[in-house]
């Protein structure tokens, strides 16, 4: 068992003295002929101290509220076994109640849903004080405090029952005023509507409750009339307004009750408390359920207002648009950053063609097949975009959208948020140019280092072909020329030269300036290599390296930049060629430069040399910028390599051969319409 | 029989139908290895046609060889250099190392004379 602390124990006294007075209050609301209260706000005190404390404290509360009845009970003179039966029937019926509520509702006070209050009624308000009263009349009964069973059962339910519904929402409302939250003052305007509701409410009950006789002569309609002001408490003040004027309407009628007054038919005390009480249940219960409702909607009201603040905010601090297309409408909405972004007049309705219109032509079909695609599968779209305004001026746009339908898949709404991202594309295309003179620049000082057996190299070709061109005219000076030799020779010169262009169209590639710039295109790394081969070949003869290329026919084509690989393969094979030269390296030397297919959609390239391979300390970090091996290197080769593989979707990896030299392994993904 | 030894098989071919049309035999190999080889087995070279640059062994390679390795190479035919102006090589080394002259890649017309002046002495 728990010690309580000094503030539970404040807490039990508290509860006790309001117990006893509550007992008083309801004693002197018995009904005529009963020892059963017409409304017994003991049920309702202890069953709002219940839910308000802790579970752990319900024992001292209980005992304490029970102590506080007996003592009243004695100085009452009620026999004392009958009073500790009513004890304990009290403190069933609270803890019952309370259970089942704490049980079944989670929500706090001021979150209370439509369901909870439905729940709160089933338990605390039917099951419980129906249920008990089985028993409660039962004793009453048999101590002789009331002769008929039925009567007793009717009385002590709904006594219980009117007492739960009308008091205890009022005095859990008040308890939170009182020790939780203490709401900013009124505004006088609803101050003022307060007490005029407040003031109609005890005005018309003073007339229909005090100034109106009962007896035949009534019209039992005015028992009604109320209805009208408890409406107005409920729809503009919620559930505290109801509970008020709930509680005025039923201490006036109470009091009208008692003294004979009221819009009652009878004379009968008991009879007309009968009517009261099933007025004020019947009144109380949807009038409550109604403010509560109220209340849901004004909550529900209030978090839409607030989330579309907070995405307001967020949308402006992320410099976000946002816009919403209603599709069966074709209507647009948009904020104004929005129509900002896409050059769009404020004010004037959208629709979708207006920002159809201002994607840059280039970029339309791809917005068009993204959006589609997210309607279709009512799903996402992400992509980014260029707008063209009137004035000419391009925006970059990062689009991102959703498709949301009705669940009964009619009525399909396109959500999107925009974001200006043209700083950072040209700050990506900035990047992209200052990369693009870097290679640029490598792949002129990598041409340079060939420059003295480059000429050499590109006179091979011509050699041959005036060779060939001068046995042709020799051949058709003969008397009776041999056509066959002569188409032969012709044949020659063809593929000479066309080897030779292909060497240097390659060349005048890598030379100028804006290869960058150059789209992908389907790239045959097997070409590639062999052109690259040519270019190297004298650079080979002055290294005495012989060059074996092992190229796989069935390699596919990849999507790429054809200089930047040429570029990639010269480097490498023209470090491998440095790596065969030092004086330290005996025996033949072999470069070998093979392709194959890894699988349908990988190819791979090895650059293997029989040099003096890679000092292990610089496998690592061979590819990093300024990492040489050549005494007048500036180690970008290598990094360039990597970054121009990386960007094709490739890997390039370096190696040690289990003999002598070195590999370096690229793989490349092949062309996506080729897998 | 005159044999080419040229890395560039285009242009080793060529030299071949050229030499063909005025009625000399000849063969090429592309490498100097190749050459040095097909020396020690065959007979009747009457002269070599030699390029400076290929990837195993240079023209001097080759040069050297034949005169370093003495009897091995008892019928040594005269070497012709093709044009050697792009190397830093002087043509006297080459002298020196038993060349007999020099001809251009790209003069056809000058190739066949000295081919035919050569063949000629070769073949009385």
């Amino acid at each position: 068992m728990n010690w309580l602390s000094l503030r539970t124990v404040g807490g039990v006294a508290a509860g006790t003295v309001c117990y006893y007075l509550a007992t008083r209050i309801a004693w002197a609301l018995c009904f005529p002929d009963s020892k059963v209260s017409l409304f017994f706000p003991p049920h309702a005190v202890l069953l709002c101290i219940l839910l308000l404390v802790p579970t752990r404290h319900w024992w001292a509360y209980v005992l304490a509220a029970a102590s506080a009845h007996f003592l009243a009970t004695q100085q009452a003179h009620w026999p004392p076994l009958y009073a500790l039966t009513c004890e304990v029937f009290d403190a069933v019926k609270c803890v019952l109640a309370a259970a089942g509520t704490r049980l079944l509702i989670k929500s706090p006070l001021k979150a209370i849903t439509l369901r909870d209050a439905i729940l709160f009624v089933v338990v605390a308000v039917v099951l419980v004080p129906f249920g008990t009263a089985f028993w409660g009349a039962a004793f009453t009964v048999s101590f002789g405090y009331g002769t008929r069973y039925w009567i007793e059962w009717r009385n002590l339910a709904i006594s219980n029952a009117v007492t739960t519904v009308v008091l205890t929402p009022a005095i859990l409302l008040g308890a939170r005023h009182l020790f939780v939250s203490r709401p900013g003052a009124p505004s006088p305007r609803r101050l003022l509507e307060a007490a005029l509701v407040g003031a109609s409410t005890v005005a018309l009950g003073v007339f229909v409750f005090d100034q109106t006789p009962a007896g035949p002569n009534t019209s039992p309609a005015l028992l009604y009339s109320p209805i009208p002001l408890l409406v107005w408490a409920a729809l503009r003040f919620g559930l505290g307004g109801i509970s008020v004027s709930m509680l005025i309407v039923t201490s006036q009628a109470i009091w009208g009750t008692m003294h004979g007054h009221g819009p009652f038919l009878t004379q009968s005390p008991a009879e007309n408390a009968l009517a009261l009480q099933l007025f004020l249940l019947v009144t109380a219960t949807p009038l409550m359920l109604l403010a509560i409702v109220i209340e849901e909607e004004r909550r529900s009201k209030e978090a839409l207002r607030e989330s579309a603040n907070l995405m307001s905010l967020t949308a402006e601090a992320g410099n976000l648009a946002m816009w919403v297309w209603d599709m069966p409408a074709n209507e647009l909405w948009m904020t104004e950053r929005g129509r900002a972004l896409f050059g769009l007049e404020p004010g004037v309705n959208l629709d979708y063609s207006a920002t159809f219109g201002r994607v840059h032509p280039e970029d339309r079909a791809a917005r068009e097949g993204a959006i589609a695609h997210a309607l279709q599968t009512r799903g996402e779209y992400e992509l980014e975009y260029r707008v063209q305004h009137e004035d000419g001026m391009a925006r970059w746009i990062h689009g991102r959208g959703r498709c949301v339908r009705a669940d009964d898949g009619t009525g399909a709404k396109l959500f999107g948020v925009s974001i200006d991202v043209t700083a950072r594309k040209q700050a990506e295309a900035s990047a992209a140019q200052k990369r693009a003179e870097l290679e640029h620049v490598a792949r002129l000082a990598t041409l340079g280092e060939l420059t003295a057996t480059l000429t050499h190299e590109l006179r091979q070709p011509l050699a041959a072909i005036l060779t060939s061109a001068y046995t042709g005219v020799r051949l058709l000076d003969a008397p009776e020329p041999d056509l066959q030799q002569v188409r032969r020779t012709l044949a020659d010169i063809c593929e000479v030269s066309e080897r030779a262009g292909d060497v240097m169209s390659g060349l005048r590639a890598m030379l100028k300036r804006d290869s960058a710039a150059a789209s992908a295109t389907d790239v045959d790394v097997n070409n590639v290599i062999r052109i690259v081969e040519r270019i190297a070949h004298g650079d080979a003869n002055l290294h005495k390296v012989t060059v074996h290329l092992d190229l796989a026919p069935d390699v596919r084509p990849i999507k790429g930049d054809s200089v930047q690989l040429q570029q990639v393969i010269l480097n490498l094979m023209l470090n491998a060629f440095s790596a065969m030269s030092g004086s330290r390296v005996e025996g033949a030397r072999l470069l070998a430069v093979r392709t194959k297919a890894i699988d349908a959609s990988n190819v791979l390239v090895e650059v293997q040399d029989n040099g003096t391979g890679i000092a292990a300390d610089r496998l690592e970090s061979i590819f990093d910028p300024f990492v040489t091996s050549k005494p007048d290197g500036l180690g970008m080769g290598l990094s360039i390599c990597r970054s121009i593989i990386e960007r094709h979707g490739g890997t390039i990896a370096a190696a040690n051969n289990r003999g002598r030299g070195a590999t370096f392994s690229i793989t490349l993904p092949v062309t996506r319409a080729c897998i | 029989m005159v044999l080419i030894v040229d890395d560039h098989a285009a242009f080793a071919r060529s030299v071949v139908s050229l030499l063909s049309t005025s009625g000399v035999d000849a063969e090429a190999v592309h490498s100097g290895a190749e050459a040095l080889a097909f020396l020690r087995d065959r007979a009747g070279v009457a002269l070599i046609l030699l390029d400076m640059s290929m990837p195993d062994m240079s023209g001097i390679d080759v040069l050297r060889t034949m005169r370093d390795a003495g009897d091995g190479y008892a019928h040594v035919p005269p070497v012709l250099m093709f044009s050697a102006d792009d190397y830093q090589t002087t043509r006297e080394e080459l002298i020196q190392l038993g060349a007999a002259g020099f001809v251009s890649k790209t003069d056809p017309a000058g190739l066949l004379r000295v081919v035919a002046a050569y063949t000629r002495r070769a073949e009385p």
